[in-house]
């Protein structure tokens, strides 16, 4: 189509010339009416979004400093939106009355409420738990815990309203077990909803993963208010690198563990050196009478409530 | 549709210049593009009010060669240099270049002149950047002190 072929070539020409005529211009013409000042809202927010690697700090100690215009654009909900979205991405939990806030002020709630370690009421009972136990439980626990079998699944537990502790799929966490909010464990106040206790076990203490999922965790088992990750895919979950251990729980464990020893003890006479009683109390736990300590343990929420 | 390079649109400045642009290098202007869905495909005249001719002949420019990339592929080594050079303007042009492809609604250059503006102020005190672009500061001191006490939080998330 020789035709079109010319004629665009023509048009090429003639437009190019025009362009060349105007770049001449340029330089007077478009120096009219600039004002960096008024750049439009959603510009602007282009502009600081490309300012990384941290907007959040471009656009509130310096942007927010240069004029009104652009302190507005650096409080503008376009820009937060984007800046919320991009935090909350990797994150498993965020309140939903933070999430319903104008953006800026759900970003620093957001940030600030991910730090909180104690959880609400409808916090506990609303999340579905991963259990597990960790290995300072003692090997029988370990052994009998999905978790800890290849690619395990952890068991799931719910913290019901009523103070039952309800699992599914596995035989350890039963109707009869109960929780209820302590104030105090092992020397250490803080406020309602930080310390949880199920039937006398050592209390549960309330802290945060970096994806601002919560964690339960005695020095004996571990909860987390997300689906717990397999075995060996996040070090902030395994037992070496968990908070709360058997030392600094001793008080409890070992009255704990003296609540069974007494047991032990009435079930199968007296007369048993002191030393010999881990190691008894192990033997127990490995043996027949495994449903007997069940019970024990069953009963001695009725006891405590 | 025909093919693009077939066809011509004329765009028309602000100050009444007349671009006469293939259809296919128009309609990377997300704006004429939107134009053009709803007209016949005989020739078309579309204002471009808000746009001076040189800056309108600079966002041509712009499209026509993103155009033809699209049948004439380059390596992103040699687009991204094609872009830096395209941005090596004077503040001025850059300003309206920046209104001319949020006006026209194209994404790409918006993006392209932002970064440039961006790497401009990065790294600069606000005072610096009031100079940098002739920004006059309105604030009162005190209203100074009182968003760099309400934004401290920023400093210790």
């Amino acid at each position: 189509m020789p035709d079109v072929g010319e004629a665009e070539g023509r048009l090429q020409g003639s437009h190019d010339d025009t362009e060349r005529a105007a770049a001449g211009r340029a330089a007077t013409a478009a120096h009219a009416q600039v004002s960096w000042a008024q750049l439009p809202e959603e510009v602007l927010v282009q502009v600081f979004a490309a300012c990384g690697p941290d907007v959040e700090a471009f656009a509130l100690r310096t942007a927010a400093l240069v004029c009104k215009a652009w302190h507005a654009a650096s409080r503008s909900n376009l820009l937060w939106k984007e800046l919320c979205a991009k935090l909350w991405s990797d994150k498993v939990y965020i309140k939903d009355a933070i999430r319903g806030r104008p953006p800026m002020d759900a970003y620093r709630e957001s940030l600030a409420d991910s730090k909180r370690e104690y959880l609400e009421l409808d916090e506990l009972v609303g999340f579905e738990w991963s259990f597990r136990f960790k290995a300072a439980a003692g090997e029988h626990w370990v052994e009998t815990d999905p978790w800890w079998q290849e690619d395990g699944e952890a068991v799931r537990v719910k913290f019901g309203r009523d103070g039952r502790v309800m699992g599914r799929g596995q035989v350890h966490v039963t109707q009869q077990f109960r929780w209820r909010f302590v104030e105090s464990s092992c020397g250490m106040v803080r406020r309602k909803g930080s310390f949880i206790r199920v039937n006398e076990f050592p209390c549960y203490i309330v802290s945060r993963h970096p994806n601002w999922g919560f964690i339960l965790q005695s020095c004996w088992v571990l909860h987390t208010s997300f689906p717990m990750p397999h075995r060996g895919t996040d070090a902030f979950l395994e037992d070496e690198n968990l908070t709360v251990t058997v030392e600094q729980q001793k008080d409890e464990a070992n009255e704990y563990n003296a609540r069974v020893t007494r047991y032990f003890f009435n079930f199968f006479g007296e007369g048993v050196d002191p030393e010999d009683r881990a190691g008894l109390v192990e033997q127990f736990l490995d043996s027949e009478e495994e449903d007997i300590l069940n019970d024990f343990v069953q009963g001695s929420s009725d006891e405590y409530d | 549709m025909v093919d693009g390079s077939e066809q011509f649109v004329a765009l028309v400045s602000s100050d009444n210049e007349t671009f006469n642009v293939e259809r296919g290098v128009a309609n990377v202007s997300g704006l004429v593009a939107n134009v053009l869905e709803d007209v016949s495909e005989e020739e078309t005249t579309i204002p471009i009010p808000n746009v001076e001719s040189a800056i309108l002949a600079k966002v041509i420019e712009y499209c026509r060669y993103h155009y033809h990339l699209q049948s004439n592929p380059q390596s992103d080594e040699d687009i991204d240099k094609w872009n830096k050079e395209f941005v090596r303007v004077d503040k001025p042009t850059l300003f309206h270049l920046i209104l001319a492809a949020n006006y026209m609604d194209i994404q790409s250059l918006l993006d392209l002149t932002c970064k440039s503006v961006a790497d401009m102020i990065k790294g600069k005190s606000a005072e610096q950047i009031r100079g940098e672009f002739g920004i006059v500061n309105d604030f009162t001191p005190e209203e100074e002190e009182e968003i760099r006490r309400e934004n401290a939080w920023v400093e210790d998330r």
